[in-house]
């Protein structure tokens, strides 16, 4: 009999005995070949959720680079931890201010970090019919190498002709080594390309370090798997991004997207007393920058 | 004329031959054979996981503990102005509202750039002709 194996945490062990259906990605268990097999004991391999298997750029560039200056950016010396509210404790702030998570008190461990990207589109033509999604779907599996996940309403609105259940968009999430290499088709691919794109606005962000941004249909286009065959495609379609960092303020995340070369929309402030100041004020612009 | 199907229906989905190409490709693909391993073979793959693990997590241990020697060396100094110049203190901690890496930030690449540097380019200072 085969001593037990002490496996890996998170490595997936199929023995003969045992029978775990793979996800969807990965190979169908077949269970009669399973049982032929019971003298051999050979074990099956369920594919990974996320792997590292090298040199990823954007990745070296961050723990180089990015990751150092950051830590020094966001340093606050004088910091003062907010009083924790206890529970059942109802807080109302004034105005439209929201509640912010605390801040957590600066330290080598918390510095802003690229944890996920969220790629989503939904496409109206899927009202009409469900296979015009197909076209969405698989422009955004050809850009990420990732198979995404069919989003059902949740609700039916009569007035555009939904149904609650009925397929209406697409998701993925992004993780590690593809997240990275997503990152970097944007940045050094798509986002040049664009027509007249000033950049991620000033203010971007939602309170809590993540920030998001939405494509045209024609940004679809300009990605290199489909740009290569772009005829077939049924259709082209707009679709969103979101970035979630584990920054706790609008500021940190856009330090650490700017780390990764994303464009920023810079407004050109001077002090009151500089009267040669030539240009004139405004968002700066993003033509003059050359990319290097 | 099929019988039962109307006039002018494509045996496509929704009238477009290469939705049933991507219908196909995505969903009707038949999926690979999973992997099977013979047990020498697991044991080898799994020690080679294992010892990249460990290289990632000494790596990881080695950056660690790098920041934080750093960050040390940051908080002294920061404790050692506050002790000594208040006012000069006061004028380290402001921090710029929009900060941002520069534009001309370079990544990592394989080989240098064509252009290495641009002289030429504009800035906001340079007058306009």
């Amino acid at each position: 009999m085969p001593v037990p194996r002490q496996s890996l945490k998170g490595s997936a062990i199929l023995s003969s005995h045992q029978i775990r259906l793979a996800s969807t990605k990965g190979g169908v268990v077949d269970d009669s070949k399973l049982q032929k097999d019971k003298s051999v004991d050979s074990v099956v391999l369920a594919p990974k959720e996320e792997y590292t298997t090298g040199v990823s750029r954007l990745r070296e560039h961050y723990h180089g680079t990015v990751q150092d200056d950051l830590m020094v950016l966001t340093y606050n010396h004088s910091f003062k931890p907010k009083p924790t509210i206890p529970d059942g404790v109802r807080v109302e702030l004034k105005g439209n201010k929201h509640l912010t998570p605390a801040p957590k008190a600066p330290s080598p461990r918390h510095i802003p970090e690229l944890v996920k990207i969220d790629i989503h589109c939904m496409m109206k033509e899927a009202l009409v019919s469900k296979y015009n999604l197909l076209s969405g779907f698989m422009a955004i599996q050809s850009i990420t190498g990732e198979m995404p996940e069919i989003i059902h309403s949740k609700k039916g609105v009569h007035l555009w002709k939904l149904r609650a259940g009925n397929p209406i968009g697409c998701k993925v999430t992004l993780k590690g080594d593809k997240m990275y290499q997503f990152l970097d088709k944007l940045v050094e691919v798509v986002l040049p390309r664009m027509k007249e794109w000033p950049g991620l606005p000033e203010s971007a962000g939602d309170a809590t370090g993540n920030i998001g941004m939405g494509f045209p249909p024609s940004a679809m286009s300009l990605f290199p798997e489909i740009e290569n065959n772009f005829d077939m495609f049924p259709r082209m379609t707009g679709f969103d991004v979101t970035f979630s960092t584990t920054a706790s303020t609008n500021l940190e995340a856009r330090l650490l997207l700017s780390g990764f070369n994303m464009p920023f929309q810079q407004k050109v402030r001077f002090a009151a007393a500089a009267p040669s100041a030539a240009t004139s004020s405004g968002p700066s612009s993003i033509d003059k920058a050359s990319a290097v | 004329m099929r019988a039962g199907a109307k006039k002018g229906a494509s045996t496509s989905l929704n009238g477009d031959v290469r939705n049933d190409l991507i219908k196909k490709v995505l969903f009707d693909a038949p999926p690979r054979p999973a992997i099977r391993l013979t047990p020498e073979d697991f044991e080898r793959h799994e020690t080679i996981e294992r010892a990249w693990k460990l290289v990632r997590q000494q790596r990881k241990q080695e950056q660690e503990k790098g920041l934080a020697r750093k960050f040390e060396m940051m908080r002294k100094a920061n404790a050692e102005l506050e002790a000594t110049s208040p006012v000069l203190f006061k004028h380290s901690q402001s921090k710029e509202r929009n900060a941002v890496f520069p534009r001309q930030l370079r990544t990592l690449t394989d080989t240098p750039p064509k252009q290495i540097w641009n002289y030429r380019q504009p800035t906001n200072a340079t007058p306009k002709a």
